[in-house]
């Protein structure tokens, strides 16, 4: 645990140099706003209509796919850090890997063939 | 492969035939799309849970708990695989002959139906939190996919969201008395927690009631017990019928059957062929006593007002969540051999009283008790079996209901100090009675305007009349079921 | 040390899931619920289980806060209009913790955990009980993730206009 102590030392000066140079800027810099300094940057052009359109849900069942198989990648850390030695003592261990991962191949398939992941 | 593992595997053979059916299922779903039209799923599952139940009865004895510890092996637990998959088979034929869910939806129906009973299997027969957890949540959160089947109605939507939403936080609390348990006593298996809880009794902190409620909030939720039932009618009244069936049945039997296992095997101790008691400073029986007495008194008056037989029927199921509560009173076998009796008895009848509605419901489209108008002379059969589900619900002797009922107040009096229940349970199925002769009058004193003209699929006439039998035999030829529920219990671990 | 950093961490906790709640917009909600997964992954470490840290960091933040951000942007709701008491709030806040406190004070007087409790498992040895030990629940989980797509699938394609054939 000790180890980890860098670690949050990292985070709190990244957040600490984050919000420092945040706050020297709104500080020292020069506050003169006008309509088009405060108006929307479009590369150029006028933004036209609010930039909130009704986008299609299918993007969120993306989403819940996307966090089941990650479920299934983090349970696949620990297998994949002890499979090579537990190799010496017989395949009981890769086999049960190999099991869960024909289980999720078969989702995948079953994904693939009900065209889920297709966006038109 | 060691010889450990291979007995683990012979006696989880049931739920391994069952995972095989449902892999099968998913694949030809996924490789041949054309089979979801035809009746190929329902005979996937019909047959799955025949084959289970075969591997069920050939299950080797000798061993208690496998897998290292998890699952129990005893009779207790394979009565309720038996009646998980039969109740499982019985729902997917409801669902077959449903209009309300569209043939399309009926493969998704019966996959999900093959996993939630694998999660109900699991439950019913855990012997350490984990699985009794993975089980829980397994039946609950493809139970809220199935609750969500009637989307395209408002009622459909706010039944799903409101399942989802209390159903999550009942569960983080539960966990969340897990591991309270867990801190308090260092194990998470039943027997271990029993032994440190028998072996701390004094001066126990208060945390282990509070982990213990919490525990039992997240198990109240599955049997809509107090104070976790007010879901129930809402859900029941927004899902489609044959979801509705199922509900009403499988998770109240598992979740019946979770209570039983945990708060018997971790807060009681055995002392006794099938007697028990409760560690001193944990009082059992007064408190389940007390939830029963509220239960029952709850869905009995909330039903009176009701117009939509749904709902009716969803209190009513809360009332008898509240009678079989009363059988564990007692802590001995007699109330729980009642229980398992009642359970079968409801299965069957409930089964049967919910596809009536689903089946007036598709043709009248309404599920108000003015769509049951008349529906006694338009089609006789229906008229009927509905009878037969109303009375024995109600308790009317010489149905299987009343039997139920009569070995639950029974065993009750057996338990001394607990005659206050019993009035208390006759009291409430007299109020029943009310309630279910509303719809017979509905159905046999009330003529409807236009008379239409009931077609039932054979299917319908032949499953009604198969569930029907049974109710009125049960009533009259009640030995065998009894004697089988009480080898279950005597064999309980 | 360890106790000042607890309490550091443990306050930023608090702060983040108070702001969840206490936030106008609801994207400043979901970004306080960010940093107060990354809070309770500092507390995971410090109680030696740096695993599950991670694991709360992959799984949590990088895919449940997405569909809390993406349900945020298809509610598309606006901050509400009426005016909310900040005394009020934070004085609710500050009972609401109190309480707990207490709480959890008068529920554990007395306990004294139980014998062969938690001592560090490293990386392997997690990973090797998870293989053999509790092999089983690992198995039926992945049962259940095959058939969570099939749940899903069940809810998502009524909103689909194609049909699947």
């Amino acid at each position: 645990m000790e180890n980890f102590l860098p670690v949050l030392l990292l985070l709190f000066f990244a957040v600490c140099l984050c919000i420092g140079i945040y706050t020297v800027s709104h500080i020292l810099g020069p506050k003169n706003p006008n309509a088009s300094k405060l108006s929307t940057y479009e590369c150029g052009v006028e933004p036209e209509g609010s930039a909130r359109v009704p986008f299609k849900t299918h993007f969120y069942l993306v989403a819940v796919l996307f966090l089941l198989f990650d479920v299934e990648g983090v349970f696949f850390i620990p297998w994949a850090i002890i499979y090579r030695d537990s190799l010496k003592e017989g395949t009981d261990i890769l086999i049960a890997g190999g099991l869960y991962m024909a289980l999720l191949v078969l989702a995948l398939s079953y994904i693939f063939r009900k065209r889920l992941l297709r966006l038109h | 492969m060691t010889p450990e593992m291979m007995t683990n595997l012979k006696l989880f053979a049931p739920e391994i035939a069952l995972t095989f059916f449902l892999c099968t299922l998913f694949v030809y779903d996924a490789v041949l799309p054309s089979l979801r039209k035809t009746l190929f799923p329902l005979i996937v599952i019909v047959f799955g849970m025949g084959l289970a139940i075969w591997a069920t009865a050939d299950v080797a004895t000798g061993v208690q708990t496998y897998f290292s510890g998890m699952i129990a092996n005893d009779g207790f637990g394979n009565f309720f695989r038996i009646f998980f998959f039969a109740t499982a088979a019985i729902c997917a034929i409801v669902a077959y002959g449903s209009k309300e869910l569209e043939t399309s939806g009926r493969t998704e129906f019966g996959l999900l139906l093959l996993c939630i009973t694998f999660g109900l299997s699991l439950m019913a027969n855990a012997t350490h939190l984990l699985t009794l957890y993975i089980g829980i949540e397994t039946a609950s959160i493809l139970s809220f996919a199935m609750a969500g089947f009637a989307r395209h109605t408002l009622r459909g939507n706010e039944a799903s969201i409101k399942y989802l939403i209390f159903g999550a936080l009942s569960s983080g609390l539960m966990i969340y008395g897990f591991s309270l348990i867990y801190g308090y006593t260092g194990s998470l298996q039943y027997a271990e927690i029993g032994k440190y809880l028998t072996a701390h009794a004094d001066g126990r902190p208060l945390i282990v009631l509070f982990a213990l409620f919490l525990i039992y909030g997240g198990i109240a939720y599955k049997i809509s017990a107090f104070p976790m039932h007010f879901w129930t009618p809402d859900v029941y009244e927004g899902t489609t019928s044959p979801v509705a069936t199922f509900f009403s049945v499988g998770p109240k039997a598992a979740g019946v059957a979770a209570l039983i296992r945990f708060f018997l095997t971790a807060c009681a101790t055995k002392t006794g062929e099938g007697v028990w008691t409760s560690i001193p400073g944990l009082s059992l029986p007064n408190a389940v006593a007390m939830i029963a007495a509220v239960t029952m008194l709850i869905g009995n008056l909330s039903a009176i007002g009701q117009t939509n037989v749904k709902r009716i029927l969803a209190y009513s199921s809360i009332a008898h969540v509240g009678y079989i509560l009363m059988g564990l009173v007692g802590m001995e076998k007699t109330g729980l051999t009642a229980i398992l009796f009642y359970l079968v008895a409801y299965c069957l009848m409930n089964i049967g009283a919910f596809w009536v509605v689903g089946i007036v419901s598709d043709i009248k489209k309404s599920e108000d008790l003015s769509a049951f108008r008349g529906m006694g002379w338009s089609s006789p059969t229906l008229g009927v079996c509905m009878a037969v589900f109303l009375f024995s619900l109600t308790g009317i002797p010489m149905f299987s209901g009343f039997i139920g009922k009569f070995l639950l107040f029974g065993a009750l009096l057996k338990a001394p100090g607990f005659l206050w229940l019993a009035i208390f349970g006759v009291l409430n199925s007299v109020v029943s009675l009310y309630y279910y002769s509303k719809i017979l009058k509905a159905m046999y004193f009330e003529r409807d305007e236009q008379v239409v003209a009931l077609d039932l699929l054979p299917l319908h006439r032949a499953g009604l009349v198969l569930l029907a039998i049974p109710t009125v035999v049960l009533g009259l030829f009640f030995g065998p079921v009894i004697e089988f529920a009480e080898k279950a219990v005597l064999s309980f671990l | 040390m360890t106790d000042g950093i607890f309490i550091a961490i443990g306050i930023f906790t608090l702060l983040c899931g108070s702001s969840v709640i206490l936030c106008k917009s609801p994207v400043y909600s979901a970004f306080s619920l960010i940093l107060s997964f990354f809070g309770l992954a500092g507390l995971y470490i410090l109680l030696e289980s740096p695993f599950i840290a991670v694991i709360q960091v992959l799984v949590y933040t990088g895919a449940i806060v997405v569909l809390f951000v993406y349900v945020v942007m298809l509610m598309n709701p606006n901050s509400s209009g009426a005016y909310r008491n900040w005394i009020f709030m934070i004085v609710s806040a500050f009972l609401a913790w109190a309480v707990s406190l207490y709480l959890l004070k008068a529920l554990t007087l007395g306990v004294a955990p139980a014998v062969g409790g938690a001592h560090a498992l490293s990386l392997k040895e997690v990973a090797t009980l998870l293989f053999t030990k509790y092999l089983w629940p690992f198995e039926i989980l992945s049962i259940f993730l095959v058939v969570m797509i099939v749940a899903v699938f069940a809810l998502a394609k009524q909103s689909k206009e194609t049909p699947n054939e």
